[in-house]
């Protein structure tokens, strides 16, 4: 059972909510609750306790002029009393360059400077920085920006991408459907038109991101909007066999949606791991300089020879 | 009775309506809400806990004189609308909708709230964004630090379980000094008090945090003025003994050189050499540093220590050998 709101909270959301009541923007009263992670009719309630509230002698045109008509919350008169939106508190503030952080935009980005100018001076930027790093991104955050429009206006965007193990990158023009953030790192998904499939392209991969002006119907890529989306799916890829030798632990982290299929006496193993890419994969097992061995496919087991040759040659 | 919420409203009314500062014992006359027959005792704990309330939702009320007398500082309370450019609006609008979506994410409520107060808009359109900053239990690493970084900023002592990458699990004690995001993981440096060493915690491997419940308005420690979480971010070569630290030079080719400052993680320093790059960076482990490098090629090599390169190539004859 959900916990009940305290005095504090339901304040705090009232609050929020002050500066943005005015007669001349009718909100909807279920936007709002979404918003603000309420139920309409919880909201509805500390609405018509705010209808209650105002300044002293109390007369009508002191009162604060909200109600609930039909799903619309609409505001008759000017608040008493309130100039503008209420800056944000320290938590708020904190909670806030944390979210910016984790999309790539960190204290001294100027979309972070301006959003965080609007904290109460009680907020602490540099404390901030110093004792919470949420930041998993490393992407030039203007695409992050580009990307989020595009994917808001279903606008395509030509990309300059180098994918993983590519010497060199290439052009393509997406229809960006999700931005997700993954096991350390920003992606967006879209319709490829270069490939003519789903893709999902690393943000810190990008060299550049342009909006091409050509927009694409709402309807053309369906996507899941599950509780849960990631932005790989494991799920139907091919299995590569690979045997680790003794001293060399399988770790799963290190090889998403990989298991241990055969344990060896002497300490080794045979695991089997999703193939994501045979470029990603062969990389990996030629990094453990012997250590790992593909045992199958042959299309694995051919391009970790592959890479290991052409490293060694550049030695 | 009228509702609390109602009464904490019309004290941020008044304050914010008053225009030269007021006493305490006028508050309580003036502001809707307040019981007629309370005691003083009674009335000026309950203003307290409201002050306190408000302070929280982003009001600043000062004392101004002697006297005691209350005013609201209307230029640190109110501020005036942004104005976002439509990418700027859609970046806020896809991290904040990521973030309340991703349960290891610690402050929800906030982040709700603070998005709410920026707003220039309510615009319901879905928003296609999500995370998971965490990839380990989610929603219990999002808790965990939750409570780890509230006690962090109290100035409290937390006590837990951790299970070590050996296995073993011990009770620790710990004064908490920050919170670091890596590689899908979130970490805890803090004072172990045990062993009065400064150490970094993986929170997935937490278990049981208590916070010192006593004088929660009185910090049990301060965390070191030259404390930064960052420093204590690592990359996957430089877990180790302090005594097997070496300093690493790694080379990237012009066609890997736009990738350094995203791999460099923030650690070591980073040169132009010709038309690539250098990266001088302190490593602990041979291994895992000629790891790194491979795997984020191609056109990252280790060229110091010289030595490495032996085992480098060994290492890779070994792998053709293997899949020849």
């Amino acid at each position: 059972m959900a916990k009940s709101p305290s005095t504090a909270d339901r304040t705090r959301r009232l609050v929020a909510l002050l500066g943005h009541l005015s007669p001349e923007s009718p909100l909807a009263l279920a936007d709002l609750a979404a918003r603000m992670g309420t139920s309409p009719a919880e909201l509805a309630h500390d609405l018509s306790v705010l209808s209650l509230c105002g300044v002293a002698p109390y007369s009508p045109e002191q009162m604060v002029d909200v109600f609930v008509e039909d799903g619309v919350v609409e505001v008759y008169s000017p608040l008493p009393a309130v100039s503008g939106p209420i800056r944000l508190s320290p938590a708020e503030a904190a909670a806030l360059a944390a979210a910016l952080a984790a999309a790539g935009f960190t204290a001294g980005d100027p979309l972070s400077s301006r959003l965080l100018a609007a904290s109460s001076a009680a907020f602490d930027a540099d404390e901030l920085e110093r004792t919470l790093r949420s930041s998993i991104a490393t992407h030039n955050s203007s695409f992050f920006e580009t990307l989020a429009a595009a994917t808001h206006e279903r606008e395509c965007v030509a990309l300059s991408y180098q994918r993983d193990g590519a010497q060199v990158a290439t052009e393509r023009v997406i229809e960006p459907l999700q931005l997700f953030a993954e096991r350390g790192a920003w992606y967006v998904s879209g319709w490829c038109r270069l490939a003519e499939e789903l893709r999902t392209f690393r943000i810190d991969r990008i060299h550049s991101a342009t909006p091409t002006g050509e927009h694409f119907a709402a309807d053309a890529h369906p996507v899941s909007t599950g509780a849960a989306p990631v932005a790989f799916s494991l799920v139907g890829l091919p299995m590569a066999r690979l045997r680790f030798a003794p001293g060399e632990t399988f770790i799963e982290r290190e090889w998403p949606g990989g298991r241990v299929a055969e344990s060896a006496d002497d300490g080794g193993c045979i695991a089997e791991v999703p193939i994501g890419g045979v470029e990603w994969i062969a990389r990996r097992v030629a990094a453990r300089l012997g250590s790992v061995e593909a045992l199958s496919p042959a299309e694995v087991r051919d391009a970790v020879a592959a890479v290991a040759g052409a490293e060694l040659s550049g030695t | 009775m009228s509702d609390a919420v109602e009464r904490l409203v019309n004290l941020a009314l008044y304050l914010a309506d008053a225009t030269e500062p007021v006493t305490a014992a006028r508050i309580k006359s003036d502001v809707f809400g307040y019981p007629v027959d309370q005691d003083e005792a009674a009335f000026l704990r309950m203003f307290e806990r409201d002050k306190k309330d408000l302070r929280a939702a982003g009001f600043t009320i000062e004392v101004v004189d002697e006297a005691g007398r209350y005013q609201l500082n209307r230029t640190a309370t109110f501020a005036s609308d942004l104005d976002l450019s439509p990418d700027e609006t859609a970046a806020v609008r896809a991290a904040g909708a990521a973030m309340l979506a991703d349960p290891s994410f610690p402050y929800p409520d906030d982040l709700r709230l603070a998005l709410t107060k920026i707003s220039t808009g309510f615009d319901s359109d879905a928003i296609q964004a999500a995370a998971r900053l965490a990839d380990e239990e989610p929603a219990r690493q999002g808790a965990v630090v939750a409570m780890l970084a509230d006690a962090s900023s109290r100035g409290k002592r937390a006590t837990f379980g951790y299970t070590n990458s050996y296995g073993a699990c011990a009770p620790h004690a710990v004064e908490p000094y920050g919170l670091f995001l890596h590689d899908g993981r979130w970490y805890l440096v803090g004072r172990d008090t045990a062993r009065d060493e400064v150490r970094t915690y993986t929170v997935a491997r937490i278990d049981d945090v208590a916070v010192d419940a006593a004088r929660p308005n009185t910090p049990d420690f301060a965390r070191p003025h030259d404390f930064d979480v960052r420093r204590f971010v690592r990359l996957p070569f430089q877990y180790g003994p302090a005594a097997d630290e070496f300093d690493a030079v790694l080379s990237f080719s012009p066609s890997a050189a736009w990738r350094a400052e995203t791999l460099r993680a923030g650690q070591g320093a980073i040169e132009p050499d010709g038309s690539g790059l250098v990266w001088r960076v302190p490593a602990r482990s041979p291994r895992r540093l000629l790891r790194f490098a491979l795997e984020n090629g191609p056109g990252i090599r280790v060229t110091a220590p010289l030595a490495l390169q032996t085992d480098l190539r060994a290492g890779l004859a070994e792998v053709v050998r293997l899949h020849g």
